[in-house]
């Protein structure tokens, strides 16, 4: 009986022992547990592509920044109902965005507003802001090319390129295979590209 | 070969890893737009409001809700810390459900009564209050009768609380007293049956106690429960009249005794208890009771009874005739069947109904017309032939002793079975006859029959054959 007693008393002290946190399962787990450490680590890690998401589909940092917090309020209230097939915690995030910006719109009854507005403090997006630091034409003529494209192929360019996940967390999102996302992204290039040619914009070359 | 959309989907990935693109025209029209889009700046992400509100959301899910007070906010973050107060409710809860069922002197019983004082205290409203004191006094009482089954000496503090409990609801104004006195009488009852295995020291008390519900209930004594007795006369009145009759013989002196049978069909009152000291009683209070009991009998001993009796009437003739050719016997058994016209024409219905069920054999017996003649040989003489009647035969030892008697035994008539018993006259077909007996002048005696003497009765039965061939039957046995 006490060897039973040890054994259990050791498996539990295994389990509480610090898992890596550079492995998103591990990361779960701990997040489970609400260790503190585990959840300022997916803070650090999915934050900011998860804010530039948000702002691109609302265009307002408030409410951008707004929303970013109720969705991190929500992972932590819901971390036990996340299943690894959801697409990894990133796109387990991203689903729950992408929720609370259609939610944001239903409140608001408002239609999405342009995604490109800027009217913020802007950075560029990278390691190097000088080098990345865009003017705003360039930024104006993407905004009104985004517009022109169907909801499917604005979303698939948002999650994929400003929300930087890979095609399988794409798929997951949004319920396609793999195989179609690859079709749908190639298509929505596509259709950017025209739109930015036809409204004349040069910088493509 | 790789189709374009993955060669496409691989290059992004290597984009966005920092990775060198394959050379593809077609492949690098499409990749310029992607890189704009990545490279597209965006508002400084501000992480302050959102990481304070992640932290307050930590937070509060390590205590959160009534879950996180019990301790049970969600199975991953059950600690055996934090089950303590859900733990210590179970319990709590547990010992008050097994509490219940405590008896005086055991550990649970202080337990009981605590929970009882405090649900006390959500009794408001003084019918609620009564209701309170009536389910205390309730439970004292199975308690005490809990214990007598044990076998273990009701305590006398149990006995005094029953009281105290019922002092309470008593006192307690504007209630319905209707309620109060049936639960008062029903407890009654319970105690009364309770009383003798009291310990002797708590008889007395337990005794004024019943006399004390009694008198709540609106009632001075509990007769009724004595009165049983008597009834099983009654149901054994019919039975016998085919077999035990002989050994009523004997008592016939006393027809009452023959009566004593039928306590079980009372059923209710305590069949144990009232043996003999009934009889007086027996007639004010439950003999009424016994009528409804005769349907029961007449349901299943008519039909046994019937088969007998069938035979019963070929035989017996032959044995009995010689005893009890003294008509007397008839007479008695007329008695029976007489007083129940006595009563009214119409009441006499009331148990011809019954019989009549059992009547149906009787056409059975119809065949024995001969002995529909004999009723109708109202006459004395007819007597002889009566005695053919087995059944009479039977009856007569305890009829012989007097008439009388068998007046006493007015319980008889409540006895409809006697009637039942007619069914064997099945001289239905004496209706057919019927204009015999409607030519005696009996019908102007059935009412009397029952204060006269009875063979004239028995006659008069006949008259009231006439409108009901049941009853004929009972007329042959006058016969």
């Amino acid at each position: 009986m006490q060897i039973l007693l040890l054994a259990l008393q050791a498996s539990l002290r295994e389990q509480r022992g610090r898992a890596p946190l550079s492995d998103d399962a591990a990361l779960v787990e701990r997040a489970r547990k609400l260790d503190d450490e585990a959840w300022q680590v997916i803070f650090e890690r999915h934050y900011p592509r998860l804010y530039s998401y948000i702002y691109y589909r609302v265009g307002d940092a408030g409410a951008a920044e707004d929303l970013c917090g109720e969705l991190f309020e929500k992972a932590v209230k819901n971390i036990h109902r996340f299943k690894s097939r959801d697409g990894g915690l990133a796109g387990w995030l991203t689903r729950i965005a992408q929720n609370l910006t259609y939610d944001y719109y239903r409140r608001r009854k408002v239609r999405p507003p342009d995604p490109l507005e800027l009217n913020e403090s802007w950075i560029s997006r990278g390691d190097d802001p000088d080098r990345h630091l865009l003017n705003r034409e360039s930024t104006d003529y993407l905004r009104q090319a985004l517009q022109k494209l169907t909801p499917e192929q604005r979303d698939v360019i948002l999650l994929r390129f400003i929300a930087q996940m890979r095609t399988a967390e794409v798929a997951a999102i949004m319920g396609k295979t793999t195989g179609a996302v690859k079709a749908l992204q190639h298509r929505a290039l596509a259709a950017l590209r025209r739109e930015l040619e036809a409204s004349g914009y040069h910088g493509l070359i | 070969m790789a189709s374009f959309d993955d060669r496409l989907d691989d290059a992004i990935n290597r984009m966005m890893a920092g990775l060198d693109i394959p050379e593809n025209n077609e492949l690098r029209d499409l990749l310029a737009p992607a890189r704009k889009l990545m490279e597209s700046p965006v508002p400084a992400p501000p992480r302050r409001t959102a990481r304070m509100r992640m932290n307050a959301a930590l937070d509060a899910q390590r205590h959160r809700g009534i879950l996180g007070w019990m301790g049970l906010s969600g199975l991953p973050w059950m600690r055996p810390r934090k089950m303590i107060p859900a733990l210590a409710l179970a319990a709590m809860i547990i010992v008050l459900l097994l509490s219940n069922d405590a008896l005086p002197g055991q550990w649970l019983y202080p337990v009981k009564q605590g929970s009882e004082a405090v649900m006390f205290l959500f009794r408001r409203t003084p019918a609620a209050r009564a209701d309170y004191y009536v389910q205390l006094a309730d439970r004292r009482l199975t308690e005490m009768e809990r214990l007598t089954r044990i076998g273990r000496p009701a305590p006398a503090s149990t006995l005094t609380q029953f009281q105290q409990a019922w002092a309470q609801a008593a006192s307690i104004p504007d209630i319905d007293q209707t309620a109060l006195q049936q639960r008062a009488l029903e407890q009654s009852l319970r105690l009364r049956a309770l009383l003798p295995s009291l310990p002797p020291d708590l008889q007395d008390n337990a005794q004024t106690i019943l006399d004390y519900l009694l008198k709540l209930g609106g009632i001075d004594s509990l007769p009724p429960l004595l009165t049983p007795t008597p009834t099983p006369d009654v149901s054994s009145t019919p039975d016998t009249g085919p077999t035990p009759t002989p050994a009523h013989t004997p008592a016939g002196g006393t027809p009452s005794p023959s009566i004593t049978p039928s306590p079980p069909q009372q059923g209710l009152p305590p069949v144990a208890t009232s043996d003999t000291p009934s009889l007086p009683s027996m007639q004010t209070a439950t003999p009424v009771p016994t009528a409804t009991a005769t349907p029961g009998f007449n349901a299943s001993p008519t039909p046994t009874l019937r088969p007998t009796a069938a035979p019963s009437p070929s035989v017996s003739p032959t044995p009995t005739p010689s005893p009890m050719s003294g008509p007397a016997p008839s007479p008695t058994v007329s008695p029976h069947p007489t007083e129940t016209p006595d009563e009214t024409g119409t009441p006499e219905h009331t148990p011809t109904p019954t019989n009549t069920p059992t009547s149906t054999p009787s056409p059975s017996l119809t065949p024995t017309p001969k002995r529909s003649p004999h009723p109708t040989h109202t006459p004395r003489p007819t007597h002889t032939p009566s005695p053919t009647r087995t059944p009479t035969p039977v009856f007569t030892p305890s009829p012989t002793p007097t008439p009388r008697p068998t007046r006493t035994p007015t319980p008889t008539r409540t006895h409809t079975p006697g009637p039942t018993h007619t069914p064997e006259p099945t001289e239905t077909p004496e209706p057919t006859e019927t204009p015999e007996p409607t030519e005696t002048a009996e019908p102007t005696e059935t009412p009397h029959p029952s204060e006269t003497p009875d063979d004239d009765k028995t006659r008069t039965p006949e008259p009231t054959h006439t409108p009901k061939p049941s009853e004929t039957p009972d007329t042959s046995r006058v016969g």
